[in-house]
């Protein structure tokens, strides 16, 4: 027992056997919640005990073990509540009580606790006290049962006076989710609650309804609620504000203007952008063409040098799907799609956009598009700041590995001018909810200490001051240093990139370390020193390499001289905007 | 993300990182709890572990899997075996996926390399607690039927020598590796005793499965992950499986196996020894423990050919054939030896 706990019974005591007996009532009641992850459950009674679930047939038995309190136990079962109980032989020995939905729990003493979670709510727990042990077991065939949708976790309340209660569920792992302080006076009667969300105390002067929110607002949940009820076409806005519309192979505004054309599968949009690439434009409409009698991959593998053909039909360039929270009707768009590796992958999990500027990269994923019957995979032709797309309507946007060459596309401004520029005309096509996925080199990374080439084609540039490195390509060779005048591909640090979204008004919601390159991503780590170890748990065998692992294996060390970053980021809002969002997403919710 | 673990995000209470590693046919997403510093954050066990799986071989293996952490519930605790969490099997694209979430536990491999100690007395601390431990989840699992009902182990061997024979009709190039162990296990059935009974077995017991918390484990410091291969077997398999690969995933899939089992299995040790304490313990004659050898032989041979829920790659696969040519014409010119006795001139 802890000294709080201690204080508390002593308070009790003083107030029930005082000079304020009878006047004042001071009490402490806990939201708990148990995490499957945490749940403890003992082997004892595993074979003896049959749990199972209950039905009107049983209320006897319910009734036996015993009375109802509140609400009769038919009436429960008719009101399609859901009962497990625990058997010893033919003795019911313990029960639970469960529903689904928000729970609004009438407390004993005049308030009421309106606690919005999208999960079943437990109540009316009850253990026979001559055996001991049971409720695990009942928690356990909860969490399994149905299988597959079996509970997640498990919400109960809990009197603080209450010490076996509170030990039992210890004994569980349980985890207190809010707390709440009440004081009656008479007929007077005041609550100060806190809840693990809100990490703060909150006074309720008269009664009334008292939220807890258990859940962290802007979690995954509202993107999910942003995104369902959606319309899944595609917008493209002209200037004049109305929406485009497709007449023949025309895009055509109401206004009578002409934004683009419909061509082999591809919207043409915006000012055609002058051909670059890994290969020659001669080789690439070669390999367009063998691709249209072959097909993509048997074209690509005989005519592109085998790292590029590798590369390009690599089926693993999406992985990092499975780490986007974002459900299966998402709306997603690839900006800079390239050989579209990574828009024909997520096309089949998500509705995606493919954007891409050179008019062959774009012609090669509708090919792509064509030959693996990618119904959920549009191409639209055009650089992002001038494709009239409408503002909010995708749930993601991937940028990998774009955001360091959009300073060339434009040299009117600094190329951080220019990067920041493209990071708000991400923003403004997000949805609301809907999240960033970048990838993007670390200036500092290991990798380019090691001598990897720079955007610039030589080692070593994104190290050295910007003036310097300007410097170095100007009297540089090189194919690309001369492709990239002035030195314009910045790359930045951790805290730069930081920096960055600050200024755009981007959350940064997760950040990962991609080991073998964001092309590649496959592996990617959390910037987390717990999840950096659990990617080193092969030990390395010398031990003066395991030392040198587990001394660099840290977040700090990874943020400074991690080689690839990819962040996934949401757009900031308004505290209004995003309270009414979490309002009108949750189930059942209203305010106080 | 697969809909399984976007539910559960949903209903976590706290924000959770994720990592994403990946996996034969499929992936490992862990979640991670968010925030908080010092050592032991740094070395905090994830919260939960997602298996994805995709395609036919990858549905399997979590199947198996699922399945096999729905039985093993309620030694969880005690055996410090992840629990099942959730479970879901879906068709994205008419392509089949599966995810499996489990709880994360605690610890890294354990590390026993049987090459530097042998020169020195005694067992390594690690391959005793591993030992210790197998012993215990046998027992326990025995006493709730994990595998079924008990069987013996003659009926194991005609078992394998089925599959094995199926095996060879759907791989003709393999026919020759894959049939040249069943007349020996069916000679070894033959002369074992009738009544020795199959036990529950994990069936992929190396070291990469095998957590320690501490450096120098004991059996409490020790917890068990990826049990797709959950089934009956004979006493023996597992130990066999663990001393086979001390030394690790090197050792696992590499070449020079032969060497390496020659000095295991087939010299005088202290390893030898613990195996014979081994069958002792199981009550085993030396015939029926020659029988479980050669049945642990076969299952690891087919295992490693990739016929099982593994994926292999050709290269992997092109190696194990190598070296399994060599193991067998090894055994073959000794007449398949009796690892539990002295070896004959």
């Amino acid at each position: 027992m802890g000294l709080g706990t201690l204080a508390y019974l002593g308070l009790r005591r003083l107030l029930d056997r005082g000079p304020l007996a009878g006047r004042l009532d001071v009490r402490m009641r806990q939201v708990i919640a148990v995490a499957p992850w945490r749940l403890r459950l003992p082997p004892r009674l595993a074979r003896e005990l049959a749990v199972r679930e209950l039905g009107v047939g049983d209320a006897a038995a319910l009734s036996g073990l015993r009375a109802a309190l509140g609400m009769e136990y038919r009436e429960r079962f008719r009101q399609s509540h859901r009962c497990v109980g625990a058997w010893l032989g033919p003795r019911l020995v313990a029960f639970v009580w469960m529903r689904r939905g928000p729970a609004h729990l009438r407390a004993s003493f005049g308030c009421t606790w309106q606690i919005s979670a999208p999960m079943a709510w437990l109540y009316d727990l009850y253990s026979d006290p001559q055996v001991l042990g049971t409720v695990p077991h009942l928690y356990a065939y909860l969490r399994q049962h149905p299988p597959g949708e079996g509970l997640q976790q498990f919400v109960g309340q809990t009197d603080y006076d209450n010490l076996r209660s509170r030990q039992a569920h210890r004994s569980l792992g349980y985890e207190v989710r809010a707390t709440l302080w009440s004081w009656h006076w008479g007929r007077r009667s005041a609550h100060v609650s806190r809840s693990q969300a809100a990490r703060r105390w909150r006074w309720h002067g008269g009664q009334g309804l008292i939220p807890v929110p258990l859940f962290a607002v802007g979690s995954e949940r509202a993107t999910v609620a942003t995104v369902a009820g959606r319309a899944p076409e595609l917008r493209l806005q002209c200037e004049c504000g109305r929406q485009v519309e497709m007449q023949g192979e025309r895009l055509v505004c109401g206004c009578g203007r002409e934004l683009g054309t419909m061509q082999a599968g591809v919207a043409q949009v915006g000012k055609p952008m002058p051909y670059w690439g890994e290969i020659p434009q001669a080789e690439m409409e070669r390999v367009l063409e063998r691709g249209r009698e072959v097909g993509w991959r048997a074209a690509a593998q005989e005519l592109l040098p085998e790292a590029l053909a590798e590369y390009v039909t690599d089926p693993e360039r999406a992985a990092f799907h499975e780490l986007l929270p974002l459900p299966a009707n998402a709306r997603i768009l690839d900006v800079g799609a390239g050989w579209g590796g990574i828009a024909a992958r997520l096309a089949r999990h998500y509705e995606v956009v493919a954007l891409e500027g050179v008019a062959e990269r774009a012609r090669w994923i509708a090919l792509r598009r064509q030959q693996e019957g990618l119904e959920r995979l549009r191409v639209l032709q055009g650089d992002v700041h001038q494709t009239p797309l409408a503002q909010g309507q995708f749930d993601g946007v991937i940028a990998n590995g774009i955001m360091e060459w959009v300073a060339l596309m434009d040299h009117t401004a600094t190329p951080t001018a220019v990067q920041l520029s493209f990071l708000q005309r991400l923003r403004d096509l997000l949805a609301p909810g809907g999240m960033i996925y970048l990838a993007i080199e670390n200036r500092f990374g290991w990798a380019e200490f090691r001598g990897a080439l720079d955007h610039s084609g030589l080692p070593y540039t994104s190290l050295l001051p910007r003036p310097l490195a300007r410097w170095v390509c100007a009297r540089s060779r090189s194919y690309r240093a001369h492709f990239n005048v002035g030195y314009r591909t910045y790359t930045h640090s951790y805290a730069g990139y930081r920096d960055l979204f600050e200024q755009v008004g981007l959350d940064l919601r997760a950040c990962w370390i991609s080991p073998l390159g964001y092309n590649r991503p496959e592996k990617l780590i959390a910037l987390q020193t717990a999840a950096i170890r659990f990617s080193q748990r092969q030990a390395a065998r010398s031990w003066p390499r395991r030392t040198l692992r587990r001394a660099l294996g840290r977040a700090g060390v990874w943020r400074r001289i991690g080689s690839d970053f990819v962040f996934l980021l949401q757009a900031r809002e308004e505290r209004g905007e995003a309270a009414a969002r979490v309002a009108a997403s949750a189930p059942g919710a209203h305010g106080s | 993300m697969h809909q399984l673990i976007l539910e559960f995000l949903q209903v976590s209470a706290a924000p959770v990182e994720l990592s994403r590693l990946p996996l034969d046919d499929g992936a490992l997403v862990v979640g991670f709890e968010t925030g908080g510093r010092g050592r032991r954050r740094a070395q905090a066990a994830p919260l939960w572990v997602a298996k994805t799986g995709y395609g036919p071989r990858g549905c399997r293996r979590l199947r198996a899997e699922a399945q096999a952490l729905g039985q093993l519930a309620p030694l969880a605790g005690t055996l410090q075996v992840p629990r099942l969490l959730g479970w879901r099997e879906s068709q994205v694209e008419g392509e089949a996926a599966a995810c499996l979430i489990q709880s994360g536990m605690a610890g890294s491999p354990v590390r026993c390399d049987w090459l530097k100690r042998r020169a020195r007395a005694g067992l390594p601390t690690a391959l005793l607690a591993a030992g210790d431990w197998l012993q215990r989840f046998q027992r326990m699992a025995d006493g709730h039927r994990l595998a079924g009902p008990r069987r013996g182990l003659t009926e194991l061997a005609a078992e394998a020598c089925a599959r094995a024979q199926a095996e060879a009709e759907d791989h003709a190039e393999l026919a020759a590796l894959l049939m040249a162990l069943p007349p020996v296990v069916a000679e070894a059935a033959a002369q074992a005793e009738p009544q020795a009974a199959s036990l529950p077995i994990h069936g992929d017991y190396w070291a990469g499965n095998i957590l320690a918390a501490a450096p120098n484990p004991s059996f409490h410091g020790l917890s068990v992950i990826d049990w797709s291969g959950l089934g009956a077997g004979s006493a023996l398999d597992d130990i066999l499986t663990w001393v086979g690969n001390l030394g690790g995933g090197r050792i696992r899939r590499s070449a020079g196996k032969l060497a390496r089992w020659q000095e295991l299995y087939f010299s005088s040790g202290p390893v030898r020894g613990y195996l014979r304490e081994w069958a002792a313990a199981a009550g085993y004659a030396d015939t029926t423990a020659r029988l479980a050898f050669y049945l642990f032989l076969q299952r690891r041979l087919s295992w490693e050919l990739g016929l099982g829920l593994q994926t292999r790659s050709a290269a992997e696969s092109a190696r194990a054939r190598a070296e399994w040519g060599g193991v067998l014409e090894w055994l073959a010119r000794r007449r398949y030896p009796d690892p539990f006795l002295p070896m004959p001139s």
